[in-house]
């Protein structure tokens, strides 16, 4: 990396946007593209992929998706930001050389274009970037992700055991109180806050007691799934579901519930911040 | 969609591959209003750092002493110098900053410039400075000395129009300091749109105005001729120098750097950008309430019920072409409130032309804010720059010799502010009792030909029992005056189809 095309983009970065932060550029400069620089040294042309990459940065800056220059204690800002800091410089060296610059067009394109989906969406693919294995795969990985939390769930037959996985809501925001439960996408949950209306917490149900929180998010919509649902009765400490009874002793009184077609049944109480999710084995 | 259709999708984003490098296509990023927002907030924290923020939303809080109130926003507060000139762009009006020399007036103009795209030195030639000397032709232009001497009739004589005149954002720098026959013709340039010489013509276009003058009263070197100061939509006043500043000046002049260098690439508009914000501004609508209550508050302004016993004539004009004042009239023989009503304050009401601007900022804003639709908090924030030097106290008033409301004959823009709090107040408390005659108006909208004889017969029954009980249950004050006024020029156009039909015309 050239003193010069560093310098140049740097300059241009406030003429060009209203949002430029130096300080964030400065730092992403001098860390993660100067781990780039080294990893990209041993191979021809290298100059040129730098220099794109430092555009994508100099554009993610001004645009105000790169806010930090490592993460924060509450992750990345986005999966873009997460994208154009942490992975791009760990694995770009991976991809062959002349594919580097495609690979990075490419990775922008993809990450602005999850940006402009409902906030969760940006959220969960980020939550699931561990099994992000290649650069050039992002696409496999994106469709592969994406996949279950859009496309409709198959059935669960219900008629298995059910596990019972408990979620502190608190984590995603302090005073949230669960209210209205809906589902936003086949396996995403839209959980409203009973007293600020529009707060919304976003859970994304998983199989193996993985469900997690996404944080708070906004435009969550309803997503509406036909079928045959299972009956549903809470009684003092126990579920009900499809005759069947589940022990819940944390749960004394419901306040609202949801089930979904791919086996989940979400519900909250009347006096917790917390989300008991059920799934079905 | 399906997940692979979406994913591929957004392949064909900004970025782009070309000859080898990255490149980004520029689109629209975000909504114009956006765009709007941001160039505030670049300007407010970065070029005119600008830390007096008195366009406060949200109910918020108030606190402090009787000798040092504080207002703390409830929602998003806004600095007026920074925001009003980006309204006077949205709204391509005229705005005048006022304050002492140095204070970025003419800083805070060339932005506007830079903002609507044009080159910083074309913005710095386009620029007129006002002074003492400036002729027509210094103004205008004129044309060349070879033309003149060449031509054998007027057809002859090309006028060379000075660039200045068709430029998107136009500014004029000490305006109270152009010699009067000069502001004739500023006047009609900004009033009508148009320069004329030699019989020749030149179309200013589609601009927003911004002037700047060192006096508060619009006195200069030559006094402002009124029809100019007339057109003159908004007032925004120069903050003073807060110590704050002082680290950004320092390092301002450490690197030899001034505010209005350039205006970040994302932030510039256009003209079909600027157009299409425009008319977006135009689009938000300004509910019927709003506009009640826009209404009532400037119908309060024009009353005066000493000035005649006729409801048409209760008008401050009424007084002043009878070569008195409202300091005349406005006394104990009056029996209404001074406290109360607000027609004691003012000197004289609001022309429809200072009305429609006050709608026209408020649109403005609340484009700016995000909003479909005006709402009453937007009329509030603009309406003090708006009427700045619209409405004139009337400082005799009972109401400005109380000791807690002295104050306000010198903060013109706090006066302002209560005045528009007050009729709010006086807006819910009158509303019980105008409901019926809001309604009765409501029924009317749509006119008397759709009416039968009978119909029409009973309306005009119902509209003159209606002026009864206003005037036997209700105080003639600007309230009543106004409803009463309403209510009787929907009597005589009932009366008159009802004339027509039995006239057989």
């Amino acid at each position: 990396m050239t003193t010069a095309t560093l310098a140049s983009i740097r300059d241009e970065g406030p003429r060009k946007f209203s949002r430029w932060d130096a300080a964030v550029f400065d730092a992403i400069a001098s860390g993660p593209a100067a781990t780039l620089a080294e990893r990209l040294a041993a191979q021809p042309e290298s100059e040129a992929v730098l220099n794109g990459y430092l555009r994508l940065v100099q554009q993610g800056v001004g645009s105000g998706i790169v806010k930090h220059a490592a993460p924060t204690p509450v992750g990345w800002g986005s999966f873009l930001e997460r994208l154009l800091v942490e992975l791009i410089p760990a694995r770009l060296a991976e991809i062959a050389p002349a594919d580097q610059l495609r690979v990075l067009v490419d990775a922008w394109n993809f990450g602005e274009g999850l940006l402009r989906e409902p906030a969760w969406v940006d959220r969960y693919v980020n939550a699931c970037a561990v099994s992000l294995s290649r650069l050039d795969a992002l696409e496999d990985f994106l469709v592969r992700t994406l996949g279950p939390a859009l496309k409709p769930a198959p059935p669960a037959s219900w008629n298995g055991g059910m596990k019972v996985t408990v979620l502190d809501l608190r984590a995603a925001h302090d005073e949230f109180l669960p209210g209205k439960i809906h589902l936003a996408a086949p396996t995403v949950l839209c959980v409203e806050d009973r007293r600020r209306p529009g707060l919304q917490v976003g859970v994304f149900l998983r199989h193996g007691q993985k469900s997690e929180p996404l944080g708070v998010v906004s435009g969550l919509g309803e997503y509406h799934e036909s079928g045959n649902f299972p009956g549903v009765q809470f009684e003092d400490g126990r579920v009900r579901i499809g005759g069947k009874a589940v022990e819940v002793p944390s749960l004394r009184r419901h306040h609202a519930f949801a089930v979904a077609r791919a086996g989940f049944l979400a519900a909250c109480a009347v006096d917790s911040q917390r989300l008991w999710v059920l799934e079905s084995e | 969609m399906e997940p692979q259709q979406l994913v591929r999708s957004w392949l064909k984003g900004r970025a782009r591959l070309d000859n080898g490098q990255v490149r980004f296509v520029e689109t629209t990023n975000g909504t114009h209003a956006e765009k709007f927002r941001r160039a505030y907030d670049w300007i407010a924290t970065r070029a005119l750092i600008a830390p007096y923020h008195d366009m406060e939303f949200g109910a918020g809080h108030a606190g402090g002493l009787e000798s040092c109130r504080i207002h703390l926003p409830g929602s998003t507060g806004y600095a007026s110098f920074v925001l009003m000139p980006i309204l006077n762009l949205l709204t391509n009006r005229r705005l005048v900053f006022v304050g002492g020399p140095g204070r970025g007036k003419t800083t805070m103009a060339t932005l506007m410039a830079l903002l609507a795209g044009a080159p910083l030195e074309d913005v710095r030639k386009a620029v007129q400075h006002g002074h003492p000397q400036l002729t027509l032709a210094d103004l205008l232009g004129g044309p060349l000395p070879g033309d003149l001497v060449k031509a054998e009739q007027a057809e002859d004589i090309r006028v060379r129009w000075r660039q200045w005149i068709t430029a998107r954002v136009k500014i004029i720098d000490e305006y109270n300091r152009i010699p009067t026959k000069t502001q004739s013709a500023l006047l009609s340039l900004m009033a009508e749109g148009y320069a004329e010489q030699y019989e020749q013509t030149v179309h200013s276009g589609t601009s927003s105005w911004y002037l700047t003058a060192n006096d508060d009263q619009g006195g200069g070197t030559f006094p402002v001729i009124e029809a100019l100061r007339d057109r003159i939509d908004a007032v925004v006043r120069c903050p003073p120098l807060h110590p704050g500043l002082i680290d950004t000046l320092a390092e301002r002049v450490a690197g030899a750097s001034t505010p209005e260098e350039f205006v970040p690439a994302d932030l510039v508009c256009p003209p079909d950008e600027l157009d299409g914000a425009a008319q977006a501004v135009r689009e938000v609508s300004v509910p019927p309430a709003v506009r009640d209550l826009v209404g009532l508050f400037l119908g309060q302004l024009d009353f005066c019920r000493r000035a005649s016993a006729r409801l048409e004539y209760q008008t401050k004009d009424t007084l002043h072409l009878a070569g008195r004042r409202v300091g005349h009239v406005c006394t104990e023989d009056c029996p209404l409130d001074k406290s109360e009503n607000l027609c004691t304050q003012t000197e004289s009401g609001v022309s429809p032309r200072a009305a429609q601007a006050l709608l026209h900022f408020a649109q403005a804003l609340a484009y700016f804010r995000g909003q479909s639709e005006v709402d009453a908090e937007d009329i509030r924030a603009v309406l003090p720059w708006v009427l700045h030097d619209k409405l004139p106290p009337n400082p005799q008033s009972p109401f400005f010799q109380k000791p807690e409301n002295r104050v306000y004959l010198t903060d013109r823009v706090s006066w302002l502010w209560q005045l528009f709090d007050r009729a709010v107040a006086q807006h819910a408390a009158h509303a019980p009792t105008r409901r019926r005659t809001l309604e009765l108006a409501r029924t009317c909208t749509a006119g008397f030909a759709g009416l039968s004889t009978p119909e029409l017969g009973r309306r005009l029954g119902s509209i003159r029992d209606r002026m009864d009980e206003v005037v036997r249950e209700t105080e003639l004050n600007a309230v009543t005056q106004s409803d009463l006024v309403l209510l009787k020029d929907l009597y005589v156009k009932c009366r008159n189809e009802l004339d027509r039909r039995e006239s057989g015309k």
